[in-house]
């Protein structure tokens, strides 16, 4: 018999069932949510100046002209690389050598560092940057403040404004999420690995330098480049600080084309900004899996269970415990001055003259104010229903691409993967661009809708990768057992991807919460969320309202996160207890 | 009560190898047909389409020709596109990780089947069920304990309990025993063989290990490379193997290589082999001049009495060479005067020293002729 009848035979009873329906219905209500907006937005940038693309009937390709054209151009491509580059090295650095100290050394206090970096993904960036914004500018700044009354110097010592304290104080804050990364790499590491070098001679230095870092360069590497695309993409502080600064990166600059102040929108411009931006993303994405598919040859995740090795501190346990507590202390300035600021009439640096006008009245506004009550209620219904659509979705998805080889589940993986590569700003542009004429514009609906394309992709890659350690014989069981496949679904993967779909449902809900981007682009007067109305009272400027809102926002998402993440640890200690018994 | 007929199945050549690359065969014409009540075993190595065969019942899997009848309802069929899928099928299934929920208690994992299956049950019917289950198999004292908190043996029984508990009139158990370890397995096997039986239920039971097979088996499939290569008893596959293979999968054997020296009229010849002429019976078709390959089993070669002359029939004189001492028996080679060996399993109570000359007989009807080629 011939491979080609035979190949045949076997895709001839391909199942037409449940299964089959869903991931088609999935496929497409995913290629509506990605793929449609990304179409109109290319559509668009071909379009002339000054039309919407549902209205235009001609294609130029002037747009792409004016752009290459523009000599700001290089300068913002430039801009934004500097600005990626130089925070995420900055991160990685940081959260190496604290992830390291926590997960290979006998530093004290362990549990409170992975507390705390875990902790805070509960605050937005906006939130950081506004407290350093009081503490760090130019003219009454706490720090210049305090260095001139030291030093009886005049002028700006220190000022936030710059292209270097916007890299710095990013790379400050994207340390916790590189540090959860890194912290697993290290814990996942065989130790034998290292002893082996030992054994055979190699000093205690020597280990480090030949087999430890080595070994986890690919996965440096690929959390590097992961972040670099993230922070290329970064929206929220580079338009916090850097508009102010006239520092502009890519996405600072698509916002401002489609929030001219002096005349009409141009989104046209727009798009075609967007769609460069867009390139580049995907460019650095197909790096990205170069990188990783390089890294499985050196996988030193074994799947045993061992206890990596601890090495005694001995002299330095002190100086690394303060190092990390400094860490920690600057991390937490800028939200001791927002909250100091909160109760305040007026922005004043520390004093007790200041104390004494101590006052509640800003967060009687928070509760009290109709356009701020309306934010603090959109912000409920948003993550509420963004982070448990996206958890849905993500749980079956996943189990289409892990259970299921077909061309439809590979299809279905890839578009839901895709938005990994859209920067915000341009889906965020290309969402307005279709709903504009819609009454979904102006809903809170329409940011839920923006929410889930974006985060939908990492629902799905930590869904697929718990569902790779379910035995797929416990899902055979219910099928045999007479149950259909949401019954299976249902009773089976949902109840045991629990603690995944907790976590994941936590981080959808924490990175929706504080999320400026959608709720900017897409603002009306009733869609507003607490990020957005942070962001507006800050401008108005309403520094004391503001700092209350975000001291409101970061009290509500440590509400959520710590306990939701106390009794998520708890249910997997349990089971993994339970199931060595 | 279960027919296979022609089924066949090619996995799809693996993304990695070129797309001309030929599919590997996973099943190739497997036909079956297996009576009401009947204990049946699928036997082979690893990959040789027992575990696909048994899946295909199941309808986790799909052949891609045949068809696959139960009773006479038909669940899968190629060619009019016939397809039940499995949780239609009204089958009890075993699998080799017991496939236990561990987020359920024993209760909620045996009361699955009744609460989820097409027929819904009242609750008080479903409690009497899992109760009469688990009395069954005898854990009716571990009703609500959560899952994960039993041992190896009992989330067997519980994964058993599951698949009886609603009556199925088919059972299939893929590699139930291979995670337990050796003692609990060989009582498993006469608890489970006597359950199943008792009951009356068809059973599918896939094993690599003969000895399972053997033991509890009415019938045998044994399988090699998607095809089954024999089908009977275990005493047929035992004792009258087809091949070599068959041979030496089931038990261990002396494969010796011999020529037809003379093919007698009752049935019987003789073949000239490495320790000399061995008279044993033939195949029809055999002829004078033919290479011949003959099994005897170790257990059937006797080592005659020390000091016995090798004389008479069949009888031949050799060397002790290597022996190891097993505790249920002797494991001796005994090698010929050229350097052909045969191995015995002799009694553990007498020893034989390496480097003895004994004599060994290997009866007539013990010799086995395989095949017959020119």
């Amino acid at each position: 018999m011939s491979s080609a009848p035979a190949a045949a035979l076997t895709n001839q009873h391909t199942r037409r069932n449940v299964t089959t329906i869903v991931s088609i219905v999935l496929l497409a209500l995913m290629t509506l949510l990605v793929v449609a907006p990304l179409l109109i937005l290319f559509r668009t940038s071909l379009a002339p100046s000054g039309e919407l693309p549902f209205e235009s009937g001609t294609y130029s390709p002037d747009n792409y002209i004016e752009a290459v054209t523009n000599p700001r151009l290089l300068e913002i491509v430039l801009n934004t690389l500097q600005y990626a580059l130089g925070s995420v090295t900055i991160g990685v650095l940081l959260a190496f050598g604290i992830a390291w100290l926590v997960e290979r050394t006998d530093l004290p206090g362990k549990a409170l560092v992975r507390t705390l970096m875990y902790s805070w993904m509960a605050i937005p960036p906006v939130v950081l940057a506004f407290g350093w914004i009081l503490l760090g500018n130019p003219g009454n700044g706490i720090i210049n403040v305090v260095v001139r009354a030291l030093f009886g110097v005049e002028g700006v010592a220190f000022t936030i404004y710059s292209m270097s304290s916007m890299i710095v104080i990013t790379g400050l804050a994207i340390a916790p999420t590189a540090f959860s990364m890194i912290a697993g790499l290290l814990r996942n590491m065989d130790p034998q690995l290292e002893s082996a070098g030992a054994v055979h001679g190699a000093s205690g230095l020597g280990v480090f330098r030949t087999v430890t870092l080595p070994l986890l360069v690919p996965g440096l590497m690929s959390v590097g480049i992961l972040l670099f695309m993230a922070m290329i993409q970064a929206f929220d502080l580079p338009l916090v600080i850097g508009l102010t600064a006239k520092v502009q990166v890519l996405s600072t600059q698509i916002f401002l084309l489609a929030n001219s102040d002096i005349s009409r929108p141009d989104y046209s411009l727009t798009a075609t900004f967007g769609t460069f931006f867009l390139v580049l993303a995907a460019v650095l994405m197909t790096v990205y899996f170069r990188v990783v598919r390089l890294g499985e040859r050196f996988r030193v995740v074994t799947g045993k269970a061992f206890r990596p090795s601890k090495r005694p501190l001995g002299a330095w346990k002190l100086p690394a415990a303060v190092m990390v507590g400094l860490y920690f202390t600057i991390m937490l300035l800028p939200f001791l001055v927002l909250l100091w600021t909160s109760f305040q009439p007026f922005y004043a640096i520390p004093s007790w003259e200041a104390l004494s006008r101590f006052t509640l009245q800003n967060y009687a506004s928070v509760f009290k104010e109709r356009q701020i009550t309306r934010a603090l209620f959109n912000t409920i219904i948003l993550i509420l229903f963004s982070a448990t659509i996206v958890m849905v979705l993500s749980v079956m998805i996943a189990w289409i691409a892990v259970r299921t080889k077909t061309r439809v589940s590979r299809a279905l993986e890839l578009v839901s993967f895709a938005p990994m590569a859209i920067p915000p700003v341009v889906l965020a542009i290309a969402i307005l661009l279709i709903y504009l004429r819609t009454p979904l514009y102006g809903t809170i609906w329409l940011i839920i809708l923006a929410h889930v394309t974006a985060y939908i992709a990492y629902g799905t890659r930590t869904m697929h990768a718990a569902l790779l350690q379910i035995h797929k014989e416990l899902e055979s069981a219910a099928l045999i057992s007479g149950a259909g496949w949401f019954t299976m679904l249902r009773r089976v993967i949902f109840p045991l991807l629990l603690p995944h779909i907790l976590n994941g449902w936590l981080w959808v809900a924490g990175h929706s919460a504080r999320d400026i981007t959608f709720p900017l682009f897409l603002i009306t007067a009733t869609n507003v969320v607490a990020a957005s109305e942070l962001y507006v009272l800050w401008t108005t400027p309403e520094i004391p309202k503001s700092s209350a809102l975000a001291i409101v926002l970061v009290a509500g998402l440590l509400m959520l996160v710590v306990p939701v993440q106390i009794f998520t640890s708890r249910l997997e200690l349990g089971r993994s207890s339970k199931s060595s018994a | 009560m279960l027919r296979l007929e022609n089924l066949n199945k090619y996995y799809p050549p693996t993304g990695e190898v070129g797309a001309g690359a030929m599919p590997a065969p996973a099943l190739t014409d497997v036909s079956l047909d297996i009576a009401q009540g009947e204990f049946f075993t699928l036997l082979g190595p690893s990959g040789c389409g027992k575990t696909t065969t048994l899946q295909c019942i199941a309808g986790l899997e799909h052949p891609g020709t045949g068809r696959i009848t139960m009773g006479d309802r038909v669940v899968f069929d190629s060619d009019p596109g016939i397809l039940v899928p499995p949780n239609k099928r009204g089958l009890g299934m075993v699998f080799q990780s017991y496939a236990i929920w561990p987020h359920m208690t024993v209760y909620e994992n045996v009361a699955f089947p009744l609460q989820h299956g097409p027929r819904k049950l009242p609750s008080s019917t479903v409690r009497t069920k899992v109760q009469a289950a688990l009395e069954r198999v005898m854990l009716q004292d571990y009703v609500d304990r959560p899952a994960p908190y039993l041992s190896g043996g009992q989330q067997q029984r519980v994964a058993l309990a599951r698949a009886l508990v609603s009556e199925p009139s088919i059972i299939l158990l893929d590699e139930p025993l291979s995670n337990l370890d050796a003692k609990l397995r060989d009582a498993m096997r006469v608890e489970l063989r006597d359950l199943v039986k008792a009951l009356g239920i068809t059973t599918i039971y896939v094993t690599h290990d003969q000895t399972e097979a053997l033991s509890m088996s009415d019938r045998i499939a044994l399988m090699n490379k998607g095809r089954v290569v024999q089908l009977g008893t275990p005493e047929d596959l035992y004792l009258r193997p087809k091949s070599a293979f068959v041979a030496e999968f089931v038990g261990r054997s002396n494969i010796i290589q011999g020529k037809v020296e003379q093919v007698g009229v009752d049935g019987r010849g003789v073949v000239n082999t490495a320790f000399g002429p061995l008279s044993c019976p033939l195949p029809a078709t055999a002829q004078q001049g033919q290479t011949a390959e003959l099994m005897v089993r170790p257990h059937g070669v006797e080592i005659l009495p020390a000091g016995a002359e090798a004389k008479g029939a069949n009888v031949f004189a050799a060397t002790v060479g290597r022996t190891s001492f097993l505790g249920e028996f002797f494991d001796i080679e005994l090698v010929s005067a050229d350097g052909a060996i045969v191995r015995v399993f002799g009694s553990p109570y007498q020893r034989h020293e390496t480097g003895t000359a004994v004599a060994f007989r290997l009866p007539e009807d013990r010799c086995l002729v395989l095949a017959c080629r020119s």
